[in-house]
């Protein structure tokens, strides 16, 4: 590849030779030390390559074997350059492009964080921009050892953190403090009991005495697991009781639509601006508005987001009296008894689910009955009166 | 004095003589590398012959070219059927 390369920044010639000994022809270019590459032979013609300098020596050795010479191409940038020295708008543009390419690539295109798994990306972009590290920010002036220490400072769950530069793309690797365990607090004594109805299916102690049988029920408040142990001397210690107690419970749900009320979009403003390079460039005037939302859209390239953009900010007005919209009600009804089961399966199983709908012509109610499997176990701090 | 011709040829050791400085390297059968090689006795598409002193190594196939020839070496490309050496 780079023999290539020099090949072609010294340029060189493509030629055939015909009619003669081609053998003889090549033999006296080694014995005369002219470089010839891709030779071929095809019926008595040659085709070959050399350097410019070792064409001109061609000619007498051409005449003692008795061939013919034709140049077939002439390879190179200095032709290149000879043929195009006319096309100045060419060279201006060649320069204004690589000079574009240097500045362009001096700053930073894009900022990836990796290696996080409980903070997020947004938390970790907003520190380091506090410090300067943002899309559009010259990299060379960026002192990132300093900035990193900053950084694990103002964040302490962080254990680590380094800046790679990788181009024109910043990349923040970090590692997360690992948690400690938590340890029972054996000074502040508890037991475990039932955070809601339910039927006992599993009981798993790991601190304390059970209380309970699988497949008992039991109601809110109930004691499952007790902090207060017998040894077998007789004597009673309490201790902070854990565990984890499954239990099949129901769940209800119901909403209707009187609970809301819909307001009319009485206005809608929007603003556009282009980000560029971390440059925003505004168009037109500040929307106004109860509710402002901003939502921007980037240049991709394949996965790469390019800070090229444009941001959208839209200012809502709504009307100040609620206004008689019936069905968006009901569908609002809807969407929260939906929004309940999804809740729902955020610390429990949901085992089944039913839906009832009641609509009246003045009303409209909706709900949900669920059979969820969850753990009960609550702690409960025991009091204890000293005498 | 006449100069005597043979006197100013190179002199050529006894191993170079019976091709033992020479050295073949064959990739697969679409390249091939010589060393030693002293000049090409005959070439066409199908059939090249390089002399190494006292015996010949002869290339058969399609399409044969050579990819690069330097002072001594030879990288001979293209689907080789045989070599052989007479």
């Amino acid at each position: 590849m780079i023999i290539k390369f020099l090949k072609y920044i010294i340029g060189f010639v493509r030629f055939s030779a015909s009619g003669g000994f081609s053998e003889m022809f090549i033999n006296l270019c080694k014995t005369e030390n002219i470089p010839l590459w891709n030779i071929k032979n095809s019926s008595g013609e040659i085709t070959a390559s050399t350097s410019v300098s070792g064409y001109k020596q061609l000619r007498s050795i051409s005449k003692k074997s008795g061939m013919k010479m034709h140049i077939l191409k002439k390879c190179g940038l200095r032709f290149w350059l000879a043929k195009n020295k006319v096309r100045s708008g060419l060279a201006v543009g060649v320069t204004a492009f690589v000079l574009i390419l240097i500045t362009l690539s001096q700053f930073a295109w894009r900022i990836e964080v990796v290696g996080n798994t409980e903070i997020e990306d947004t938390e970790i972009l907003s520190v380091f921009e506090g410090y300067g590290v943002k899309t559009g920010a010259k990299i060379s002036d960026l002192d990132l050892k300093n900035i990193t220490e900053k950084v694990l400072k103002d964040i302490p769950e962080l254990s680590w953190a380094k800046v790679n530069k990788k181009g024109s793309m910043l990349c923040i690797e970090i590692r997360e403090k690992r948690k400690i365990p938590e340890f029972y607090d054996d000074s502040v004594s508890t037991n475990v009991v039932a955070s809601e109805d339910g039927l006992v299916l599993s009981c798993d102690v790991l601190r304390g005495t059970e209380e309970i049988k699988v497949g008992s029920a039991v109601r809110k408040g109930d004691l499952l697991i007790s902090g207060i142990v017998t040894h077998r001397d007789g004597s009673e210690e309490t201790l902070h009781a854990d565990g984890i107690v499954r239990a099949e419970t129901k769940d209800n749900f119901s909403v209707s639509r009187q609970n809301f009320n819909v307001y009319t979009l009485k206005d809608y403003k929007k603003r556009y601006e282009i980000f560029f390079f971390g440059f925003v460039i505004p168009i037109g005037i500040n929307p106004t508005g109860e509710i402002i939302s901003e939502n921007a859209s980037y240049l991709q390239s394949g996965d790469a987001v390019l800070p090229v953009g444009l941001i959208k900010t839209t200012g809502l007005t709504f009307s100040e009296n609620p206004s008689e919209d019936n069905e968006m009600q009901n569908l609002i009804c809807l969407f929260k008894c939906a929004e309940h089961i999804y809740e729902l399966t955020d610390n429990a199983e949901v085992k089944s689910s039913k839906i009832t709908v009641n609509q009246s012509e003045t009303d409209f109610s909706c709900g949900v009955y669920s059979t969820c499997e969850k753990n009960i176990a609550e702690l409960k701090e025991i009091y204890i009166e000293k005498n | 004095m006449k100069n005597n011709s043979k006197h100013s040829k190179k002199k050529i050791t006894p191993t170079e003589n019976i091709g033992f400085s020479s050295q073949l390297t064959v990739t697969g059968n679409r390249e091939a590398v010589l060393e030693g090689c002293r000049e090409i006795k005959e070439y066409d598409e199908t059939k090249l012959k390089f002399s190494m002193g006292n015996i010949n190594i002869c290339f058969c196939g399609n399409n044969l070219t050579i990819k690069n020839y330097g002072e001594d070496c030879a990288v001979i490309c293209g689907e080789i059927s045989d070599i052989s050496f007479d």
